[in-house]
């Protein structure tokens, strides 16, 4: 793919960004201005809110005209077309990113807090590294292991930190 | 300001708290702990402190401040030894010196380069560390006659002027980063009437986004999803030659370093703007100004002296504008503001009354921390390449576990580490589209500063900003940022020119 190519596709992710802001701005507005007043709306909890919505909105649409001028326009439909998102997620990297953060996912709000962390712990590395290949499966256990003991020990008997 | 007599004596009795067996060890210890992480590539400085912050929890402040910023003085001197060895910096702050360290390496002189940048690094902490203990009582009598008028447009300025230097491609996307970090900062109870604002009806929002868990999931989760999404392969120069420089190759190496401290220094000072900004500018500095500038980027040491002298430069120029005003000067400063925060010191002009002397402590145990990072960085050459050899796809998933200790033990809430995560992800997706995080940082930091002052700044005025017009400083402060935005945009429009003038020839007619 060309440098000039890649700009223009991360034009295009830029406008999808500059839309987004521009929602959240709003959102914050609308909100803001349904704070409660105490005494004036000047020192009202929602008035900096409310600049700053302002202020993500208008930035979200400089960022939508800027990706604009560049011609990121006639390339939405190329980008977003049925084929092209095929092959994003079928893509090495889309691929290897969501597994990463799905395992992450399940470690910090399925495991922690319902089981020991050291259990949570040695399952999270055990299968990060296996699906990243770090090392033969004995290996990996291994490693696993003394990392999660090393960790749990020197953090909680070490150092006087508790654990999750 | 106080006297020269007074302050020589807070002087000698911070050096007198330091100077003990213990915590000479710790400084020694935690630079070359600083050292190993930042080398790694992918452990990067801030991730450094992310990670280890948590074990100064228990910490007497003293040694908490020993141990954080002896890690923060080794990272970003550990980042040259990847940098030079595999042309992979093992931080941000020496992707400078990749350019004529890399070469130099492959001219059979990587030892003599590490070195090098040892001794530059060295020698821009030290002239950084008088910069900070002289200049620092200055901007305090300054910062104490600020209002709150003052407090809102620093506040306003450090995310203008964080955006126009860390936003890379576009300015745009710095100062919109550093808007979304002022509206988290808003998340939470109101400091004037306590009104639950952004809550979404959750208690665990009604006492804000926790800054070290939001930290550590910017600058910790969303490195891990970076390194290990990409595949880079890299190859390690294994010849490292002779480490001692020779007397020619010293001369060039001492020659940029007062320009380069300086300029390292300054640009520490700015609010968010961090050691990668000052190793470029420097290198940019010593490229145009040097005789031998044509040799820049092909192996010259004073190509990499300038980098590496401006990226440890600019640790002590970061710390003036923490102690003075409570506003970091690069994200590793965020990281160690947040944690004397936990340790009850409360960063501002006031704290030049409340607690004189922590100025001394910090500038000298940053010199303490100097002369380690010359030592064991130099003792370290060799071995280094056989960490340099550690597998990142082992090394990096066991950060995540220790990221959420981090997270947990700030406040000892779960919820914490849904945030640290929810922030890491965010950062991930925010950084591959080109936005920079050090503005976030600031954002967050600065959001309640900024919302507190603009809401009691015009409670004071009855509602009118006309009070404004009459404080000097608090105009020179809007002239800076209407400047700060106006260069970010001219920045913006002339890297544009360039970039369509490049694709244009590139793009040129084919020919046979």
């Amino acid at each position: 793919m060309s440098q000039q190519n890649k700009e223009l596709r991360k034009a295009v992710g830029d406008v999808i960004v500059g839309i987004i802001l521009f929602i959240i701005g709003i959102y914050v507005i609308i909100e803001s201005l349904n704070m409660k007043i105490f005494k004036n709306f000047s020192d009202a909890p929602g008035f900096f809110p409310l600049f700053l919505g302002i202020i993500i909105a208008f930035l979200g649409i400089v960022l939508v005209l800027q990706a604009y001028k560049i011609g990121a326009f006639p390339l939405i439909k190329v980008v977003l077309s049925k084929e092209n998102l095929k092959k994003f997620v079928k893509d090495d990297r889309t691929l290897r990113t969501a597994v990463l953060t799905l395992i992450m996912i399940i470690y910090i709000y399925v495991l922690i807090g319902r089981m020991h962390f050291a259990i949570a712990t040695m399952l999270y590395l055990v299968s990060t590294m296996l699906y990243l290949k770090s090392a033969n499966w004995w290996k990996t256990l291994i490693i696993s292991a003394i990392s999660t003991l090393l960790i749990c020990v020197v953090f909680q008997y070490g150092f006087r930190i508790p654990l999750p | 300001m106080t006297s020269i007599a007074t302050q020589m004596g807070l002087l000698l009795s911070a050096l007198n708290g330091i100077l003990t067996p213990d915590k000479i060890l710790l400084i020694f210890a935690a630079t070359t702990m600083g050292i190993i992480v930042g080398a790694i590539p992918g452990l990067t400085g801030t991730m450094a402190l992310a990670l280890l912050i948590n074990v100064t929890y228990t910490m007497q402040l003293e040694y908490a401040v020993a141990f954080l910023l002896s890690v923060y003085v080794g990272a970003i001197m550990g980042g040259c030894y990847s940098a030079i060895m595999i042309n992979i910096p093992g931080t941000p702050a020496a992707a400078a010196t990749a350019l004529d360290g890399f070469p130099l390496a492959r001219q059979g002189k990587g030892g003599k380069a590490i070195t090098a940048g040892i001794i530059a690094s060295f020698l821009g902490s030290i002239i950084s560390c008088l910069i900070l203990i002289f200049a620092t009582p200055y901007i305090y009598t300054i910062a104490l006659k600020f209002s709150q008028w003052e407090y809102f447009l620093l506040a306003f300025f450090g995310i203008t002027i964080c955006g126009s230097l860390a936003g890379g491609s576009s300015p745009v996307k710095g100062w919109i980063v550093g808007f979304l970090g002022f509206l988290a900062a808003m998340i939470g109870l109101d400091t004037i009437y306590s009104y639950a604002r952004f809550t979404f009806g959750s208690r665990n929002l009604i006492a804000g986004i926790q800054l070290i868990p939001a930290l550590i999931g910017v600058f910790g989760i969303s490195e891990v999803l970076i390194v290990l999404s990409e595949r880079v392969p890299y190859m390690l120069e294994q010849k490292i030659g002779s480490v001692l420089p020779n007397k020619e190759e010293l001369k060039q190496i001492t020659k940029p370093v007062a320009r380069s401290a300086i300029i390292g220094a300054g640009i520490g000072a700015v609010p968010g703007a961090g050691e990668d900004i000052a190793a470029w500018v420097s290198y940019d500095a010593g490229r145009r100004r040097s005789k031998e500038g044509k040799k820049f980027g092909t192996g010259s040491f004073e190509g990499l002296s300038c980098a590496e002298t401006a990226n440890n430069a600019c640790i002590p120029g970061a710390m003036i504008p923490l102690l003075t005003l409570s506003v970091p000067g690069s994200p590793q400063a965020a990281m160690f503001m947040a944690a004397i925060i936990l340790h009850g010191v409360r960063p501002g002009p006031m704290l030049a009354l409340e607690d004189p002397q922590f100025l001394y402590t910090t500038a000298i145990t940053l010199f303490l921390a100097s002369f380690a990072m010359l030592i064991m960085g130099i003792i370290l050459t060799r071995p280094m390449v056989h960490v340099l050899k550690l597998n990142r796809k082992i090394l990096m998933p066991i950060v995540v576990p220790m990221t959420v200790i981090g997270a947990y033990a700030t406040n000892v809430n779960i919820f914490d580490i849904k945030v640290m995560f929810i922030f890491g992800f965010l950062g991930f997706i925010l950084r591959k589209l080109d936005f920079p995080m050090a503005p976030l940082v600031l954002g967050l930091i600065l959001g309640e500063m900024a919302d507190k002052g603009f809401r009691q700044a015009l409670m004071q005025g009855q509602g009118s900003i006309m009070p404004l017009l009459g404080r000097p400083i608090g105009l020179i402060l809007i002239g800076v940022i209407i400047l700060s935005i106006i260069s970010g945009m001219r920045k913006y429009a002339k890297d544009k020119a360039v970039h369509q003038e490049t694709s244009t020839v590139s793009e040129g007619p084919a020919h046979d």
